[in-house]
């Protein structure tokens, strides 16, 4: 019947068995991939034996080098939307855990991942003492870290403005909170959490190809991958093995780009609550050859079903099971509980602050502040240069539907591209030309910066109701009254979540770019970030410590005075409703 | 009436949307209409008739597939400085005060700061929003909105005003209003203004404020019908004004259901 129905609506011809044959095909062999891979990450490692672990800079191996990044990028993945989901709602929905997850994501999301590399490795290690899984852990850490937070507060963030008349039509019609929350909820805040999913990539790749060459102990080891075939080119002063990894990561992240993302954005636009014009643009060759495939009939019903009994049934299955008595009891102490969390929260806090402040080495404190300012300076140098110069182009290409079309996708591809790519590209400039990396650290915090600025004004100016637009050129504005009075009043707000969601991969910038090296030679800017990769190379813990919380404070300094203020502004004054 | 001065002419304006790559879409079809001085012309017809894009193209806002808009004999490519015009839903910079959006037509122009800030202060005054100069947008009610969107257009002083359903989104005491001063203001020349063009869905409201009322049709759109309110200003009320707006209904009410019935014979014969 439901087959019939759908037969009639389409014609006949829409579909096509070679649809089917290469869509199963491609199935069988990412399966297959996928096996080796899970397969591999499971090899056993002595860690204590002084084993060490190197790439080969043989490119035929490249192919196998980008599964194993690919399989570590899309664990961190899995583990991101799985803590996006759970603490996003906790968030969203229990105001005790919302107090604690907020400023703590908040933070997070601005700490720079590359500064812990070690302590989060020694740990990893500890858990798979006998297993090359530690590393792999390590390394799919760091992928969530570049990505989590960010997806969690989008998905707390939408759940929280679902449109009232949404939640109150779910009410007249008797939907449960498990109900709402998938029907109404889930679908809302989807686009959402896929535009930032695609935003972060270029943070979880950056953190991939820090994460996968680490040192442990006195000696670096290198986890097959891409990441550490870069590092080992880097080291053996190989160019034509650094420009292989280079395309070899291009090439990756536009496969995935083809394979995952481009459908998504596809799939997701049904969930658009407000359609504008422009966003009915997205193609994919991907998912048009998944619709128009015969399987796609049969896997859409099974998908159905399987969504309406995960909807509908399972909550009947708890209430008879009684499992809801636990939510109502959770509920109904909340008052206590909560206190009782809070001070377990602010106990440990003093506690571990006490322990840390006894570990980290005194001498080394008055050296910091100016560590910190020269770090600091570096990386709003390169948010100003970034907005200067990005802001006009994104409000270019974000006033003409033609340009959005074509820039869309190759922006990106490009954000996607992580900004330590391009460091040892630059490093072999530098070198060769012997410029100061002082200053030139700016324009590598600026790569990773830029994307989010660009990013966010296109998508900002393309939005923008089309009546604002229409007024400002019946009244005409032109020259710096347009820009003063219309433009940057009106994208101001896309610039600032553009900066905050820049921010985290601009201190992991600053960490990174301060130190590069170049076979046998390295080029150091002062800085916090040179303090701290050169206190981690030489295994002194704790001075690399200090630097850590040191770095911790400035990014929480710049939280509370900077974002915080200038989020403030955006979300009353400048806000469009 | 027609040895009237003309302020706007459109002659054989088409407009037609491109869906995808091979579809085109006509909304406007060879529409021909003249403005005269000192005259209110309303636009009559059912949702989806192109009325609010005929408009942007005579406010130069869109440019027409063909045909050519003409305005005090200048030819009209971009937004014109003899016409202005209100928007339905306001479309006022959220980011500014009431005074700053009235102001923001004016400095544009080549005038200096003094003057400009005497005349928004006028035009606030004229428009009866005194008081709320400081205000932003959102602290605002929809009427007050929409007086600071008149008075934004009314500010650069336009021969012509366009008004797209501009009482559309307010409840009809605050509409009616501001129907009143808007007319008063008008009649008595305090404004400059000198012929409007107002789009509507009320026929009562097209009869009450228009000198012509025209009707469109759709599919693709175009002016299928004119009625001329011949009963002066100061005798329009709810009851001078009833047979013409039941005529007007019904004219309507008729057309819209011709339309319907080739459309569907349209589908029909598609298929
Ligand atoms: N930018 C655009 N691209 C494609 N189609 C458009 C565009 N703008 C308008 N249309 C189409 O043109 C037709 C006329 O639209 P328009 O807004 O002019 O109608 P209207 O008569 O003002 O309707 P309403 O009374 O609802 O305001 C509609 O069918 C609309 O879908
Ligand atoms: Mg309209």
């Amino acid at each position: 019947m439901h087959f019939s129905l759908a037969n009639k609506l389409r014609p006949k011809n829409h579909y096509h068995w070679l649809n089917d044959l290469i869509f199963w095909g491609l199935i069988t062999v990412i399966a297959v991939l996928l096996v080796k891979g899970w397969h591999d990450m499971h090899g056993s490692f002595e860690i204590n034996h002084n084993e060490s672990l190197t790439v080969s800079l043989n490119p035929h191996l490249l192919p196998y080098y980008s599964l194993r990044t690919t399989m570590r990028l899309l664990l961190g993945l899995i583990f991101s939307l799985l803590f996006t989901f759970v603490f996003g709602v906790m968030a969203a929905k229990y105001k005790a855990a919302e107090r604690i997850i907020l400023p703590f994501v908040n933070f997070m999301e601005s700490v720079p991942l590359v500064g812990f590399l070690t302590f989060t490795t020694v740990m990893f290690i500890a858990l798979f003492p006998h297993s090359i899984m530690g590393l792999e852990c390590a390394a799919i850490f760091g992928v969530f870290t570049g990505q989590a937070w960010n997806m969690m507060l989008i998905f707390y963030q939408t759940i929280r403005i679902v449109p009232v008349e949404l939640n109150e039509a779910a009410d007249m019609f008797h939907q449960n909170a498990w109900s709402k929350f998938w029907r109404i909820e889930c679908p809302y805040s989807m686009p959402g959490l896929l535009w930032n999913t695609m935003v972060s990539q270029s943070a979880a790749w950056f953190a991939i190809l820090a994460t996968e060459a680490i040192p442990v102990k006195t000696n670096t080891v290198e986890l097959p991958g891409v990441g550490a075939f870069m590092a080992e080119a880097l080291n053996q002063a190989n160019v034509s093995a650094v420009l292989y990894s280079v395309l070899a990561l291009i090439l990756n992240i536009i496969l995935l780009d083809q394979l995952i993302f481009r459908p998504l954005v596809r799939w997701v636009h049904k969930f658009k609550y407000e359609d504008t014009a422009s966003s009915n643009q997205n193609t994919s060759w991907f998912y048009s050859l998944i619709r128009h495939s015969h399987s796609s009939l049969y896997l859409s019903q099974g998908l159905k079903f399987f969504a309406h009994a995960w909807v509908y049934r399972l909550p009947k299955l708890c209430l008879q099971l009684r499992l809801n008595k636990i939510i109502k009891f959770s509920r109904s102490g909340s008052f206590l509980v909560s206190r009782l969390w809070y001070l377990l929260v602010i106990c440990s806090c003093c506690y571990y602050g006490y322990l840390l402040w006894q570990f980290l080495p005194k001498a080394d404190l008055i050296k910091m502040p100016i560590l910190m300012s020269l770090t600091a300076f570096r990386v709003f140098a390169a948010m100003g240069l970034s907005i200067l110069i990005f802001v006009p182009l994104g409000v270019w290409i974000g006033l003409n539907q033609k340009l959005v079309r074509f820039f869309q996708p190759i922006i990106q591809v490009l954000a996607a591209l992580p900004a330590n790519l391009f460091y040892p590209l630059v490093a072999i400039l530098l070198i060769s030309y012997h410029q100061s990396l002082s200053v030139w650290s700016i324009f590598l915090i600026m790569l990773g910066t830029q994307w989010y600025i660009l990013f966010n004004v296109v998508a900002g100016v393309s939005t923008l109701p089309h009546n604002l637009i229409e007024a400002s050129r019946m009244f005409h504005l032109r020259g710096t009254l347009w820009w003063r009075k219309f433009m940057i009043p009106a994208v101001f707000p896309y610039i600032v979540t553009g900066i905050i969601s820049a921010a985290g991969g601009a201190w992991n910038a600053a960490i990174a770019s301060e130190l590069i090296t170049w076979g046998k030679t390295t080029k150091a800017a002062t800085g916090l970030g040179a303090f701290i990769s050169d206190t981690t190379a030489n295994n002194q813990l704790a001075e690399a410590a200090l630097g850590c919380t040191v770095m911790c404070f400035m990014v929480a300094l710049c939280i509370i005075f900077v974002w915080k203020p200038l989020y403030k502004m955006a979300e009353t004054k400048y806000r469009i409703n | 009436m027609q040895t009237a001065k003309i302020l706007l002419k459109a002659e054989n304006i088409s407009k037609s949307f491109a869906i995808d790559n091979n579809h085109q879409f006509k909304v406007l079809d060879d529409i021909n209409l003249n403005i005269y001085d000192k005259e209110i012309v309303a636009f009559l017809g059912k949702s989806g008739t192109g009325k609010s894009t005929f408009l942007r193209i005579l406010a130069g806002l869109m440019s027409a597939s063909s045909g050519s808009v003409t305005c005090n004999g200048a030819k009209v490519t971009t937004p014109s400085h003899a016409m202005s015009m209100v928007f339905q839903n306001f479309a006022l910079m959220p980011w500014l005060s009431v005074f700053e959006n009235v102001a923001l037509g004016l400095e544009s122009s080549s005038l200096g700061k003094p003057v400009i800030a005497q005349k928004v202060q006028n035009m606030i005054d004229l428009i009866g929003l005194s008081g709320c100069e400081k205000m932003h947008p959102k602290e605002l009610s929809g009427g007050m909105k929409q007086r600071v969107g008149f008075a934004r257009a009314l500010a650069v002083e336009p021969d012509i005003l366009l008004l797209d359903e501009p009482f559309s989104a307010l409840d009809i005491y605050t509409a009616h209003k501001i129907k009143t001063d808007l007319i008063e203001l008008w009649e008595s020349q305090q404004i400059k203004t000198r012929s409007m063009i107002l789009v509507t869905h009320n026929v009562e409201e097209a009869v009450m404020m228009s000198d012509r009322v025209l009707i469109w049709d759709s599919n693709p759109g175009r002016i299928a019908d004119e009625f001329i309110i011949d009963i002066p200003r100061a005798e329009r009320n709810k009851r001078s004004v009833l047979d013409l707006v039941e005529e007007i209904s019904n004219h309507h009410h008729t057309q819209i259901a011709n339309a319907e019935d080739r459309r569907h014979k349209q589908l029909n014969k598609a298929s």
